[in-house]
């Protein structure tokens, strides 16, 4: 479904944000991403949207080249890739309902969408998706007036609604408290497995990553050290990811 | 008799539910609707709408003197007007008196006299065009006229602004006299001007001046009432004296958007002054002036196009200035 082959990136200023990066992934799974700050996670997810040109490597989608694409083409792989943001980038003057809408809007018809006018079928899609998050009694209400976990939750129901290959999640959870966390996660997981979803999430929290992923990957310095089951995320590996060259770290072995 | 209330109670919650049901029913009908249906208030406010526009419409169209018949005669009469512009020209003085001062002192003086060249085969007049001299007087009034509505604006903007006026009635009299300095456009403080002091560019700086102060001690109040508290709370906490306060927390805080505004205000005084010669206050007015009333076109349209240059020069060096500031 996702094919990943040997991803490097190096930004205009030199810095190489990913060294070689490859990964295969089914449709279904939910992946969640880990590591330090400043790793290539969130470059890693801007290369899958195309938001980012890769400096080597190849991204494929469904047998899609994403990296070989002109903007047209890449409009329309787009509209087959949900992005759910950090900081929700709801529209905040638009209704709940008409945030949800706006993820119609790569299958909507120019004309009419210009003037507000989704067909039904558009509008039952969005609704369905709406009451999945379970915010049916806040659509029309503005994106402006719902909290942060609404706000999360809307965002869910908009990526989810554009019936994407893959569903991009960076750092979702990350301007929330513990508690919202752990219920917008919930939501996003069980929305994901509903419609059967290939979800990649980048997130600090490892307990989160653990408690909701089916596989793991640690990318540590712009490279894949850790590829596997949150069962085998040992402490070792955790060093490897998050601890590579802490002298914190070190200290206890040279005790022993 | 238990049981009695219990049955009651449990009718009642099944209609509560009943009736929330058929909330959440009607709500995803709604959100199901392609087209809202129409509400009355929608109706009644589109309404107004169109009766507002119409009865605008009826006050303002056109007379029988603008000598328009047809849907087209708008579009000759615009286009007669072109014709007559074109191709545009640049009055030549006879003679201009040029003197080169230094600080007051006189470096130089020469005569510019008009003369006529051949050009190509075509006979050119060059000599000094006399809206240069007029483009430079009105940008010399819109720097002085700013500087003085800036440093009248400074003391009143602290008057003016909730958080740095003395009293609450202090405020509301300082708000009461912007708004009626406000109200008066500078043609007016023109008018009155010419009658105080007479003819002249100075005529036009008081009227600048007079006439940006109301606007420009608004918006600096406003930039007043921005600043983060919590910085000038840190300074008085600091057993600084009220001024040394204002100094050091408030002033640094609106300072780069007092210079935004300065500039702003001088770019728009740049185009106010261009209509204070209409009435004798100095600048490119009269030569508009007396270009439209000798139905002088061509020289109407190369006094706007040099005019276009300098305002565009002024717009883009002054929003550079600008951007050091922000």
């Amino acid at each position: 479904m996702l094919v990943v082959e040997n991803l490097r990136v190096v930004y205009a200023n030199g810095a190489e944000a990913l060294k070689s990066i490859s990964l295969k992934a089914e449709r279904g799974e939910i992946i969640a991403i880990i590591g330090r700050s400043g790793a290539g996670k969130s470059t890693l997810l801007r290369c899958i949207n195309g938001l980012q040109q890769p400096t080597e490597g190849e991204i494929i989608l469904d047998g899609e080249n994403i990296t070989r694409m002109n903007g047209a083409q890449l409009r329309r792989a787009r509209r087959h890739i949900g992005f759910i943001w950090q900081e929700y980038n709801l529209v905040e003057r638009l209704s709940a309902m008409s945030n949800v809408l706006t993820g119609r809007l790569g299958y909507a018809s120019p004309v009419s969408s210009f003037f507000g006018y989704f067909n039904a079928q558009h509008r039952a899609v969005a609704l369905q998706n709406l009451e999945r998050v379970g915010l049916l009694h806040r659509a029309t209400n503005r994106a402006d007036k719902l909290s942060g976990g609404e706000k999360q939750r809307v965002a869910i129901a908009r990526a989810i609604s554009q019936e994407p290959k893959i569903l991009l999640a960076d750092e979702p959870v990350a301007s929330l408290d513990p508690e919202l966390s752990v219920q917008v996660m919930t939501d996003l997981a069980r929305v994901a497995r509903e419609v059967g979803v290939l979800t990649l999430i980048n997130i600090h929290h490892v307990e989160l990553a653990q408690q909701f992923a089916d596989r793991i990957i640690g990318i540590a310095q712009g490279k894949v050290v850790f590829d596997g089951a949150p069962a085998d995320l040992t402490e070792g590996v955790m060093d490897r990811i998050y601890r590579f060259n802490s002298p914190v770290a070190a200290q206890p072995l040279a005790a022993h | 008799m238990n049981n009695a209330i219990d049955t009651h109670t449990a009718t009642d919650k099944n209609t509560a539910i009943d009736r929330k049901l058929q909330e959440v029913e009607t709500l995803r009908a709604t959100l199901l609707r392609p087209i809202p249906r129409f509400s009355t208030r929608g109706v009644l406010v589109m309404l107004t709408i169109v009766l507002v526009l119409a009865w605008s419409f009826s006050g303002v169209g056109p007379s029988a003197t603008n000598r328009i018949t047809s849907f087209f005669d708008p579009f000759i009469a615009v286009g007669n007007l072109i014709t007559r512009m074109l191709p545009p020209e640049f009055e030549i003085a006879r003679s201009h008196n040029a003197v080169i001062t230094l600080f007051g002192v006189e470096v130089t003086e020469f005569q510019i006299t008009r003369s006529t060249v051949n050009l190509f085969g075509n006979e050119v007049e060059i000599g000094w065009p006399p809206i240069i001299t007029a483009v430079f007087e009105t940008v010399q009034m819109a720097i002085v006229g700013t500087l003085g509505a800036v440093l009248m604006a400074l003391p009143l903007s602290l008057l003016a602004a909730r958080n740095t006026s003395p009293h609450p009635a202090l405020y509301q009299v300082t708000r009461l006299f912007l708004n009626f300095m406000r109200s008066i456009p500078e043609l007016v403080y023109a008018l009155l001007f010419v009658a105080a002091v007479g003819l002249g560019p100075f005529t036009g700086v008081l009227a600048l001046a007079f006439g940006s102060v109301g606007s420009l001690t608004r918006v600096f109040a406003e930039a007043i009432e921005q600043i983060d508290p919590a910085q000038v709370n840190a300074v008085r906490a600091t057993g600084a004296g009220s001024l040394q306060t204002f100094v050091y927390s408030v002033i640094p805080q609106a300072f780069p958007l007092f210079i935004s505004y300065a500039i702003i205000y001088f770019e728009s005084n740049v185009r106010h002054a261009t209509i204070l010669g209409y009435v004798g206050a100095g600048g490119v007015g009269f030569l508009l002036f007396k270009y439209t009333g000798t139905s002088d076109y061509d020289n109407l349209l190369g006094a706007a196009l040099v005019m276009v240059v300098a305002v565009t020069v002024i717009d883009r060096l002054s929003s550079r200035l600008r951007q050091r500031f922000i």
